[in-house]
């Protein structure tokens, strides 16, 4: 396959990147947004290493599709997440399928591709709903998982950071991944401070613009971040 | 004056008797963090429930308990069983009475270095069975008594300082812990209108464990100290428990979906 190129200061680099999470709409946005910012994608669904022998057997064969692998996007979620449920109605399947299967497609879908890109001092981001810091009203599966997420790539960043990998987070609006942010009982994130004329515009192409920004050679300097892209509404460290 | 001889100094304070009357379960009590949170717990009137994965450890650790006057006993509980935590939680009903606090502290699998790039999928099952499946049957078995409880229910979980800053040599304990961090805050919204009150302490403390570790790694006790503003590592009934105690008591009444950093002022991230 030729790969796409990404030219910073003359330098040309390569710009292969599995997405991870493109069955559902905030994933499918960013694989279609990377591609048209130049990157070639592989795309695999939000469930694909539910197990460690999954997780190395489809991740591999994607990287191997693409001829190698610069950039990760792990958008993994599921309806156990996305579904409103009072703590006491979460069952075991909802464990199973929402904690388990969220948690353990991020662990072996990194560990399957930490050699392509320590290879290539490839990126990782993890996209996740603002959720994840603030909890939420009979979303406590929700909270627990995407925080779980996101402090695993700070871990995670520490271990890799030598290697020259980097990983970092966006965390977006609940509204663009919970079924029912409204039932979640986070009043404080209204209003946008960016105003909400801009709240309904600036989802997709905003989002796309930071994980490429995150996923390139100009944000080697971070790692280890969590960068809001809600429009202003989550101003909390 | 020594930092032992200013904690010792501390300790002469006298205990209040915030608990009396009320009922907690501690699971993990059998050692450790739990221990110390169950004894400073009894210790301030509280019924105790050691919720131990081995009596070995459980009834020795409410035998200690009891011949300090205090009142506790030992129900063998294995918190990675939803049918266990569940019968823990209706034979201590049917003892005191009711449950006001329910404290879960249990982890398995949280010892030893590991990395992400080679780790195997049976390190990450204990943590998640311990830590988070059993949050959430821990959660689910004392609703009904947190929720008859009202301004006195409590649920209290023992999370790390690790689940905020994520740990460079723990990176599964990490996330283990901070789904805790995230459970707490939906929690406290969603049981807040009932007065019900979700809180996760995260500590440092000297155990077994790390007692182990220091003897396996004889600078790391020293390194500790040496980066911790208090310079001492916490003791788990006098620093922990006397946090678990506080939230506990109605002091803590409007502390909700918070995260309280027990650590000597190593982490001040927040």
């Amino acid at each position: 396959m030729l790969a796409a190129m990404d030219s910073v200061h003359g330098e040309q680099r390569p710009q292969r990147a599995l997405v991870v999470g493109a069955d559902h709409g905030v994933g499918t946005a960013i694989a279609e947004g990377l591609s048209r910012h130049g990157w070639s994608t592989a795309r695999l669904g939000a469930g694909v290493a539910k197990s460690q022998a999954a997780g190395a057997s489809e991740i591999e064969s994607a990287i191997s599709g693409l001829g190698g692998l610069d950039a990760l996007v792990i958008a993994s979620w599921g309806p156990a997440l996305t579904a409103p449920k009072p703590v006491e109605d979460i069952t075991d399947d909802d464990l199973t399928e929402g904690w388990e299967g969220s948690m353990q497609t991020m662990i072996w879908t990194m560990q399957a591709a930490f050699p392509a890109l320590v290879e290539s001092t490839g990126r990782v981001v993890v996209v996740l709903p603002t959720t994840a810091m603030s909890g939420g009203r009979n979303y406590s599966l929700a909270a627990a998982t995407f925080e779980a997420q996101r402090i695993l790539m700070k871990a995670t960043s520490r271990q890799w950071g030598p290697s020259g990998v980097r990983l970092n987070a966006v965390a977006i609006a609940p509204e663009s991944v919970l079924d029912d942010a409204g039932i979640a009982d986070v009043h404080y994130l209204a209003p946008a401070a960016l105003g909400e004329d801009r709240s309904e515009d600036m989802r997709a192409e905003d989002l796309v613009g930071t994980v490429d920004f995150l996923l390139g050679h100009r944000s080697s300097g971070l790692t280890g971040q969590t960068l809001g892209v809600d429009g202003g509404r989550w101003l909390m460290p | 004056m020594t930092h032992l001889d200013q904690r010792n100094q501390s300790d002469q304070r006298v205990v209040p008797r915030r608990l009396v009357g009320r009922t907690a379960i501690v699971t993990g009590a059998g050692q450790g963090v739990g221990l110390g949170i169950a004894r400073r717990l009894a210790a301030e009137g509280a019924n105790v429930v050691i919720a131990a994965r081995r009596a070995l450890t459980g009834d020795p650790a409410a035998e200690s308990i009891r011949a300090l006057g205090g009142k506790a006993v030992c129900i063998v509980t294995d918190v990675t069983d939803r049918g266990a935590v569940q019968r823990c939680v209706d034979e201590t009903v049917a003892r005191y009475g009711g449950l006001e606090i329910m404290v879960h502290n249990a982890v398995r699998g949280a010892a030893g270095v590991h990395q992400i790039a080679d780790l195997d999928a049976s390190r990450w099952t204990g943590l998640s069975q311990t830590a988070v499946w059993a949050s959430f049957f821990c959660a689910q078995s004392a609703s009904p008594h947190l929720r008859a409880a009202g301004v006195r229910g409590r649920y209290i979980l023992i999370s790390s300082p690790s689940g905020v800053e994520g740990s460079h040599t723990l990176p599964l304990y990490s996330p283990v812990k901070a789904a805790q961090r995230g459970l707490a805050k939906s929690l406290a919204r969603e049981w807040g209108p009932l007065g019900v009150t979700v809180n996760c302490i995260a500590p440092v403390a000297e155990t077994p464990a790390l007692q182990s570790a220091f003897i396996s790694n004889p600078q790391l006790k020293s390194r500790l100290e040496g980066r911790t503003p208090l310079g001492r590592i916490g003791d788990a009934e006098h620093d922990t428990g006397a946090v678990a105690a506080f939230l506990a008591s109605d002091d803590g009444g409007y502390v909700t979906g918070q995260t309280i950093v027990v650590d000597g002022g190593h982490f001040m991230g927040f």
